[in-house]
C-alpha cells in the first residue's frame, strides 16, 4: 500500500537530514571546520529523528504534533514509538544543549553513537512499522 | 480544592523526583522552569555514559502513566558534556529546585 504523500515527504526530509548529520560527523567532508562540527551533527540528527517520528504519527494516526513537548508526549505514549524514547530524547537534548549552552562540549564518540546508532534505531523502527524498505 | 496548573506542576515534579531518586545514584539534583508555560525539568547528574543517560530519559516516561495528558521537556546536565565538567553552570538562573527523596 502506498504511503500518504505527507508521510513520504517526511521520510525524504528525514533521509536528507540523516545524510547531513553523517556528513558533519565525517572529518574528511568537513575538513575546513576544526574541530569538526559535532554539535551541528547532533542538531541535524535530531531533525532527522523528528521527521521519522512525524512520518509514523501522520501515516498511522493522522497526527502532527505542534511543538516538542507535544511530540515527546506522543513518542512516549504511542507504541511502538515509545521503545525509542531514550534515543529520541538523547538526540533532542544533544541538539538543544549544543545550540543554547555556550560551554557544551559533547564528546565526538557520543555524537557518533547518537547519529549512527540511536538515530538508526528510530529509522529502522519507523520503516518496519510502515512496512517500507529503507532506502 | 481546584487543580490549578501550579498544583499539577508540583505533583508532576514530585513524581519525577521519586522516580529519579531510584536511578542508582546517577542524579544529583532536579530543577524546574516553566518558560512560556512549558514544564521543563533539568536533571543534574554525576558524570555518566550515554547509555545511562538514555535510561534516565526513559525513566521519565512514568510521568505519562500517572498524568496521561502531561506535556514536558527534560534536559539532562551531564558533566561529561561540559567544559571543565561544569554542567551545573548550564542551569537557568530562575530554575526552582525540586527536592529528591532519599534513595530507597
Amino acid at each position: 500500500m502506498a504511503l500518504k504523500p505527507e508521510t513520504a515527504e517526511h521520510l525524504a526530509r528525514a533521509e536528507r537530514n540523516r545524510a547531513i548529520a553523517r556528513a558533519l560527523c565525517d572529518p574528511q567532508q568537513c575538513s575546513s571546520v576544526q574541530p569538526p562540527p559535532w554539535e551541528w551533527a547532533a542538531v541535524a540528527g535530531f531533525y532527522a529523528a523528528l521527521h521519522y517520528v512525524h512520518a509514523l504519527l501522520w501515516e498511522l494516526h493522522g497526527l502532527t504534533p505542534h511543538d516538542h513537548p507535544a511530540r515527546r508526549g506522543y513518542v512516549a505514549r504511542t507504541a511502538p514509538l515509545n521503545r525509542v524514547l531514550g534515543a529520541y530524547d538523547t538526540l533532542y537534548d544533544l541538539g538543544w544543549q549544543a545550540r543554547y549552552r555556550r560551554t557544551f562540549r559533547p564528546k565526538p564518540q557520543e555524537v557518533l553513537t547518537a547519529v549512527h546508532q540511536q538515530l538508526d534505531t528510530i529509522r529502522s523502527l519507523v520503516y518496519r512499522v510502515l512496512s517500507v524498505e529503507a532506502p | 480544592m481546584a487543580i490549578t496548573p501550579d498544583v499539577r506542576a508540583d505533583a508532576i515534579a514530585r513524581r519525577l523526583s521519586e522516580e529519579l531518586a531510584r536511578a542508582e545514584g546517577a542524579v544529583l539534583g532536579l530543577w524546574l522552569t516553566m518558560p512560556r508555560g512549558v514544564l521543563t525539568f533539568w536533571v543534574l547528574t554525576r558524570p555518566i555514559d550515554l547509555e545511562t543517560q538514555q535510561r534516565l530519559y526513559e525513566r521519565t516516561a512514568v510521568i505519562y502513566e500517572c498524568f496521561p495528558n502531561a506535556e514536558f521537556v527534560v534536559h539532562i546536565l551531564n558533566p561529561e558534556w561540559y567544559e571543565g565538567g561544569d554542567a551545573a553552570g548550564a542551569l537557568p538562573p530562575d530554575a526552582q529546585p525540586i527536592p529528591l527523596p532519599a534513595a530507597r
